[in-house]
């Protein structure tokens, strides 16, 4: 047995830090925990370079092995934001010098606010990386009603773009292509229908939007040339600071599709699968006479042609996926990948559970935060974190 | 370790094996066996074997060892499986300078199923802990620098309590 040069054992501490690199490496591999995995490397310098070389490897695929976490606050601590581990009932803390408060996640990013700056940042929880974003005109969007945030790709990867959707008096829209230096807005014209609260999706170089009551299908149109825009009777576009830089514009691609009887009790989400289809999920919730949720998924297909329409297409089955859906952020994941994760099911997050449907056989069952973490609720706009 | 025969194996060939200190142990063969390094020294010296040396392995840890090859020697069926469980839990749960000598002696032992279980004990014993209880739990020394520490705990703050 080779033996390592190590003098601890003449200075009263034992000889683990010595232990072969083998051993090390095997140890390392049964712990799956993310932050296990962090903590392992930092005990002395010996464990950390035998876990060096394999760290980032590592971490890249122990966090895609991770289920989506649910991000919980604690109750009196503003500061420590914490993800709730729904298999295995654990809590992993973030901690902030300020209040942070969250307004979405969005391909590996959280998106935060800064306080009386008006600008969103995207906060990497992994690397600890911060990006500002443009402030935001208050003029032209209520930033404090801000209800959801979606990235086009991950910006570390490189260039991206952002939609931020703003829910209050009354709903609008910004763009921001990373190379801009100011978000450019969607107003909606007072004649037209509005399309209610929605939610965006960035999908195969489109920008899909939807309804949140009524399904209805928009597609969001970013253009260059202002007067491309103007043909469209349902929108007018506001450039800022009257330099004409770049149009939004929304575009019906399916009309509503939900019962005006139930335009109240019915939420939308929007969400990718692994194979890249695009799904469209309706939440129906009844509480009286007896509390039933049901839901109803539509595959949505996309004409190439960009003024095409869209087809709406049910589907009663998930396969291999799982669905978790968030306020404002939803996911999928294959779930023959995850121990503990139901295939074919709807995770979704509200209060104050998270409810599991699963398509198989329609039963419904609940998840809580468990009784140890009675300290912790979920988020106000519930999301789910997939680091 | 004196051999025994009141064992449900169906050899009682017994061989000698002689720790780092200078003891000698008769171990049934069966369970000396489940040493890959011990068969495969066996094999070489044939019954021609008078004591095989140990020269890495002291006659404490040495007992430990061979009282798991001795419980492991033979097939488990689906029934004792589960007695088995508690016993091989029992069994690693022991403190951390044992822990360590009892794994070092399984991996140049080669025992593999038993290497398998003290580092998944190893690994139950880090999960949920700092590195500070880390270091206290294996009487670890801490060779960081303050700088160094301060540098892997900004990078990955969120590990952290």
């Amino acid at each position: 047995m080779e033996k390592t040069a190590c003098s601890s054992s003449s200075s009263g501490f034992s000889s683990w830090a010595c232990l072969p690199t083998d051993i090390v490496f095997t140890i390392f591999h049964r712990l799956v925990s993310l932050p296990d995995f962090i903590r392992f490397g930092c005990v002395c310098k010996s464990w950390n370079a035998s876990t060096l070389n394999y760290y980032k490897q590592r971490l890249i695929r122990l966090s895609n092995l991770h289920l989506p976490w649910l991000l919980v606050q604690h109750d009196s601590n503003y500061k420590c934001l914490c993800l709730y581990d729904i298999i295995n009932a654990e809590i992993y803390k973030f901690h902030y010098t300020y209040a942070p408060y969250i307004y979405g996640f969005s391909r590996g990013w959280l998106f935060i606010m800064e306080e009386e700056k008006h600008r969103l940042t995207l906060l990497s929880p992994l690397s600890n990386t911060i990006i500002h974003l443009p402030p935001f005109d208050t003029g032209k969007f209520e930033d404090e009603e801000v209800y959801s945030v979606m990235l086009s790709s991950d910006p570390s990867l490189g260039p991206f773009e952002a939609i931020a959707i703003s829910c209050h008096k009354f709903h609008t829209l910004a763009y921001l292509n990373s190379s801009d230096e100011f978000w450019t807005y969607l107003v909606k014209d007072n004649v037209a229908d509005p399309p209610g609260c929605f939610k965006v999706i960035f999908h195969r170089d489109r920008i899909i939007g939807v309804s949140d009551s009524s399904g209805q299908v928009f597609s969001v149109v970013v253009t260059d040339d202002e007067d491309d825009a103007i043909h469209d009777a349902s929108t007018k576009c506001i450039n800022f600071l009257q330099i004409p830089t770049k149009c939004v514009t929304l575009k019906e691609i399916a009309p509503p599709c939900v019962e005006n009887s139930d335009i109240n009790n019915v939420e939308t989400h929007l969400v990718e699968t692994t194979r890249g289809d695009l799904l469209m999920i309706l939440r129906y919730f009844v509480s009286f006479p007896t509390p039933l949720n049901k839901y109803k998924i539509y595959k949505l297909v996309l004409d190439s042609d960009h003024d095409g329409q869209l087809a709406r297409i049910p589907i009663v089955n998930l396969g291999g996926d799982s669905l978790f859906l968030g306020f404002n952020n939803s996911i999928s994941i294959l779930a023959s990948l995850y121990p503990g994760c139901s295939p074919n099911s709807i995770y979704y997050a509200g209060h104050p559970a998270i409810e599991v449907f699963h398509l198989e056989d329609e039963s419904v069952s609940t998840i809580l935060i468990s009784k140890e973490y009675s300290e912790y609720s979920l988020a106000s706009l519930p999301t789910w974190i997939k680091l | 370790m004196a051999s025994s025969t009141s064992g449900s194996s169906s050899s009682s060939k017994v061989v000698k094996i002689r720790s780092s200190d200078n003891e000698n142990f008769e171990v049934e063969e069966a369970a000396a066996a489940r040493s890959e390094t011990i068969k495969k020294l066996l094999e070489d010296v044939g019954d021609d074997a008078d004591v095989i040396p140990l020269p890495n392995v002291d006659a404490k840890t040495l007992v430990k060892v061979m009282e798991w090859c001795k419980k492991h020697m033979d097939d488990v069926d689906e029934l004792n499986k589960e007695e088995m469980k508690t016993w091989d839990a029992e069994f690693v749960d022991m403190d951390q300078s044992c822990l360590y000598n009892v794994l070092l002696a399984a991996n140049f032992l080669n025992i593999k199923e038993l290497l398998d279980q003290l580092t998944q004990k190893v690994a139950d014993m880090i999960k949920g802990k700092s590195p500070e209880e880390i270091r206290a739990t294996f009487n670890i020394k801490n060779d960081f620098t303050p700088e160094e520490e301060a540098e892997i705990r900004k990078q990955n703050a969120w590990a952290f309590e």
